[in-house]
């Protein structure tokens, strides 16, 4: 899969602008926003901080009288399809004691786009813990120098980013910063794809459940790059997470949350466990795998983990998140 | 958690949406602003979007939910008027069938598609929806209440009370006796749009004498003493087909309806003055006959009727009742508000709310879409607009006044979006009155219509008796009144009376752009509570000029929606000769922009109205 071609819509469905273009991240929430945005789960709301997250407190210096996680991710952090309250930070928020948790995640992003977010803020902030809200496609995301996106008229835009390139050392070198504007993507650099662009567009158009039956007959693996420890992005998104964990001066957990064909059990999980484990045991990081938590149920239940045609987290799927999270959290924030 | 209740109108025309927090409104949009057609009559999905957005809750917090007719209640019409008018309603029956049968008794299957949720619905009668629409928002503790619309259910005009936390119908009269259905018919038979074109009308009507006044009333509906009224329905055709008059209307008018976009005549301007005559005079006589039947001192108005702000400057001069207050809007959209309150009262037993320090609930009209100069800023941007910042100081009040005062004209996209069809200086297009080419200029090249539609003063309403004869309050641009004598001036007759340009482009008054034929004016009044913003504008212009008032027009191009978004105010900015523009705290000059021929693509975009 290439996610060059991996559509993002800015929002047709509502009367407001959701992002703005940012010269680090390329783009960003627009602050101190209030938007609801029609979806097929009934809608949601969005509402953003003064700094432009999907954050119902303030980002202030210094704690007030709770302690602080900061929580990074993609959309599935953000919480697209969910309302603000009822997002597994929200939970983990309601289901720990005298904690506030703040919630940077940010829609389409990669890790490298999030570890930039921290570094804009960690060092700002006071906090006890970070949680990396790890959605195992942003391995993808972070070899790629754009995206594509559909802008308010459903025509094609290409939204650059950031990227980090490595040295033959290791090093992280921060590239395309400051990163240019969203441009209107023209036929040149629209498709370059052929006819697997075609296809998946069709199988697409059909419903979710004709692409389940085409990705099971298929035995469709959709992540290759866990597969070995030497492919080249997973060795990236190594180094990304090896330089936040040492960066950040508090406990992080990584907590990886699947892609629903991993929680229906029609992708293997097993090569994305095996490479976080290698992590965790090298650098001593706290990996939690979010799909231990979603196996613990029926396949009917945990088909309803996804929205029938949007696969981002129902708000049942944020609940049993937050709720398993808290218990990891809760004696890490009980030691500090 | 609050309470939460959603009103809904939809299906037939103005399709609309509003939400009440524990009795108080605290957002209303239509449907039509979203989706830019006009008078959009589908299922509101984006105003109950908004809704919710303002209330910040998601459909399974709601209380309740209330459409605001009785879908029962008007197929018991359908059937019942078909069947006495069979065989000749076949084509009306078949109709009304496809459009009612189609989609209002799905409203519940609609609500459960889009918010997925399941909450109590409550269907209220329509009737009953203008009537809280007028009352429940209203500054009174009692009063009477007066809804005349084309037709809902049975009921196209009712009589009924308010007291406290309830609203009952005393009187009505029904279907197929209609006020609005015979004022439409006069819109039609005019060549104006039906549900639209009745602004038109009431505009053109003071060109013209009432000399078709007594054919009417002769031949075409009976009137009563007490206001009640009987059509004579052979000069009709709504019970029957596809169109409101027959063919002996048209032989009794000597011919056929007049071609939309064709040449006005004076036969128009006469049948326009005519029906207006015999409107009023219903109106008065109802609103008597309610003073007698009620003896309240206190009147409330709703339906789409209750839009004839001359009709309603007359009552208010005859001093039938001490105060008059009318639900800004009066038409269908406002129902969205009367059902909310219908449910939150009747179903879910709460006490009624007592009005704001502003007067009244509606806050202005002021409780649509809001956007922060975040926003603004972050869409200037993105299409790459040359901007200004305007003084923080007074919000740019001055420098505003200063670009009136040299007969700029200013699109101004201020605070939250009105509710109801009047622009109220929230999405305003501003002039100055003093000067004569400012009607003509506004209508021409920046509204694109007709050459002989008014415009509409805003004034402070400290200063309101200086202008004009009134001693009341108009904060929702609801009243006509007669601009005073010693700021009139008299023309020269006109020779050739069907020349409209003519009779237009003479001056009048010392206010010439918003001094209509007849020396009135459809007044606005403004307070600093209320829109402190356009309160600043007047007051520096008044302290500029001596003047404190301007002309308000609705920020839109003929047949547009009036603008929601400052996408949609910045699109129309280009696509007229507006001379500035002001997007919140942020201002954009013509003179900034590359001279390019004007856009007229909006023609194709919105079909003429």
């Amino acid at each position: 899969m290439n996610h060059e071609h991996v559509t993002v819509q800015e929002n047709k469905t509502s009367h407001r602008q959701l992002f703005q273009y940012d010269p680090v991240l390329g783009y960003k929430y627009l602050p101190s926003l209030k938007m609801r945005v029609a979806h097929e789960g009934g809608g949601y709301l969005i509402k953003t901080n003064q700094e432009g997250f999907r954050c119902n407190i303030e980002v202030t210096t210094q704690k007030q009288k709770r302690k602080r996680i900061l929580v990074f991710g993609d959309s599935y952090t953000a919480g697209d399809g969910v309302s603000n309250g009822k997002r597994y930070s929200d939970v983990l928020e309601q289901n720990l004691q005298d904690v506030e948790v703040l919630n940077f995640g940010l829609s389409g992003s990669g890790t490298d786009q999030q570890f930039l977010i921290f570094q804009q803020y960690s060092m700002k902030i006071e906090h006890d813990a970070i949680v990396i809200g790890l959605q195992v496609e942003n391995i993808q995301r972070n070899t790629v120098k754009n995206r594509m996106w559909s802008d308010r008229d459903g025509q094609p835009l290409l939204v650059p980013k950031p990227w980090f390139e490595m040295s033959a050392q290791g090093d992280l070198k921060l590239m395309g910063v400051p990163v240019p504007a969203p441009y209107k993507a023209d036929s040149k650099n629209v498709s370059k794809e052929g006819h697997f662009a075609i296809l998946r567009n069709l199988v697409n158009m059909l419903g979710s459940d004709f692409k389940n039956i085409v990705q099971k007959l298929t035995r469709y693996q959709p992540l290759p790059d866990y597969n070995s420890a030497h492919n080249s992005s997973w060795q990236l998104m190594k180094s990304i997470l090896t330089q936040w964990i040492a960066d950040a001066k508090v406990p992080v957990i990584i907590a990886v949350i699947p892609v629903y064909q991993y929680v229906q059990s029609s992708a293997r999980y097993s090569n994305i466990r095996k490479r976080f484990d290698e992590f965790s045991k090298s650098s001593g990081a706290t990996v939690f795998h979010v799909i231990d938590e979603l196996w613990k149920y029926p396949i009917d239940i945990r088909k309803t983990f996804r929205f029938q045609n949007d696969s981002h987290l129902t708000p049942l799927a944020h609940k049993v998140i937050g709720e398993a999270l808290s218990k990891e959290l809760a004696p890490i924030m009980e030691e500090n | 958690m609050g309470r939460y209740v959603l009103g809904v109108s939809a299906f037939y025309h103005d399709s609309a949406a509003a939400i009440l927090k524990n009795g108080k409104i605290i957002a209303a949009a239509q449907e039509e602003r979203f989706t830019r057609k006009k008078h959009d009559a589908r299922f509101p999905t984006n105003a109950i979007n908004y809704c919710l957005e303002e209330a910040e809750i998601d459909g399974s917090d709601l209380s309740a939910i209330a459409f605001y007719d009785d879908p029962a209640l008007t197929a018991d019409r359908i059937i019942r008027s078909s069947i006495a008018f069979a065989p000749s309603s076949q084509t009306h029956f078949i109709k009304a069938v496809k459009s009612f049968f189609g989609v209002k008794p799905y409203f519940r299957n609609y609500i459960e598609k889009m918010l997925k949720c399941d909450v109590p619905i409550f269907h209220a009668r329509h009737h009953y929806s203008h009537a809280a629409s007028a009352f429940y928002p209203s500054p009174f503790e009692e009063a009477a209440i007066l809804c005349v619309d084309g037709v809902g259910e049975w009921a196209t005009t009712s009589l009924g009370l308010g007291k406290g936390d309830k609203v009952n119908i005393l009187k009505d009269i029904r279907y197929p006796h209609s006020l609005g259905l015979l004022y439409s018919s006069f819109t039609y038979y005019c060549g104006f749009r039906v549900n639209s074109g009745e602004y038109k009308l009431m505009g053109l009507a003071p060109y013209g004498k009432p000399v078709y006044a007594d054919k009417i009333k002769s031949n075409l509906i009976d009137i009563k003493a007490d206001g009640s009224f009987r059509l004579n329905l052979d000069y009709f055709d709504y019970q029957n087909g596809l169109t409101l008059t027959s063919n002996r209307f048209h032989q009794l008018f000597g011919g056929s309806p007049r071609l939309p976009e064709s040449r006005i005549t004076r036969k128009e301007m006469d049948l326009a003055a005519s029906i207006q005559v015999v409107t009023e005079e219903i109106m008065i006589k109802l609103a008597r006959y309610l003073r007698k039947l009620t003896d309240l001192r206190n009147l409330c108005m709703a339906g789409g009727v209750a839009l004839n702000c001359v009709a309603n400057g007359k009552i208010l001069q005859e001093g039938i009742f001490d105060e008059i207050w009318i639900q800004p809007a009066a038409g269908d959209a406002g129902c969205a508000i009367g059902a909310a309150y219908l449910a939150d009262i009747e179903m879910l037993g709460s006490k009624r709310v007592a009005p704001l320090n502003t007067g009244d609930m509606q806050s202005g009209s002021f409780i649509g879409p809001e956007f922060s100069e975040y926003e603004i800023e972050a869409f200037l941007k993105r299409v790459g607009a040359p901007y200004h910042k305007l003084d923080p100081a007074d919000d740019g009040a001055s420098e505003i006044a200063k670009l009136l005062n040299e007969k700029k004209i200013v699109g101004m996209f201020s605070g939250r979006m009105e509710f109801g069809p009047r622009a109220l200086g929230g999405r305003s297009i501003l002039g100055d009155p003093r000067s004569a080419e400012t009607q003509s200029r506004m209508n021409l090249k920046i509204k694109f219509r007709e050459s002989f539609r008014p415009f509409a003063p805003i004034v402070l309403k400290s200063r309101a008796k200086d202008f004009f004869e009134i001693d009341s309050d108009s904060p929702y641009m609801l009243l006509v009144v007669p601009v005073r004598e010693d700021h009139r001036l008299y023309p020269e007759p006109i020779l050739d009376s069907e020349d409209m340009l003519q009779i237009v482009n003479s001056v009048r008054s010392d206010v010439p752009a918003i001094t209509h034929v007849d020396y009135s004016a459809r007044i606005q009044t403004v307070t600093e509570d209320v829109n402190p913003r356009m309160y600043s504008i007047l007051k520096a212009f008044d302290e500029l000029t001596g003047c404190p008032l301007l002309v308000n027009s609705s920020f839109n191009v003929r047949s547009e929606p009036i603008v929601c978004t400052p996408e949609d105010a910045f699109r129309c900015f280009l696509r007229t000769e507006i001379d500035v523009l002001v997007l919140g705290d942020h201002i954009l000059y013509r003179s900034d922009f590359p001279k390019t021929e004007i856009d007229e693509s909006w023609k194709k975009e919105f079909e003429l109205d």
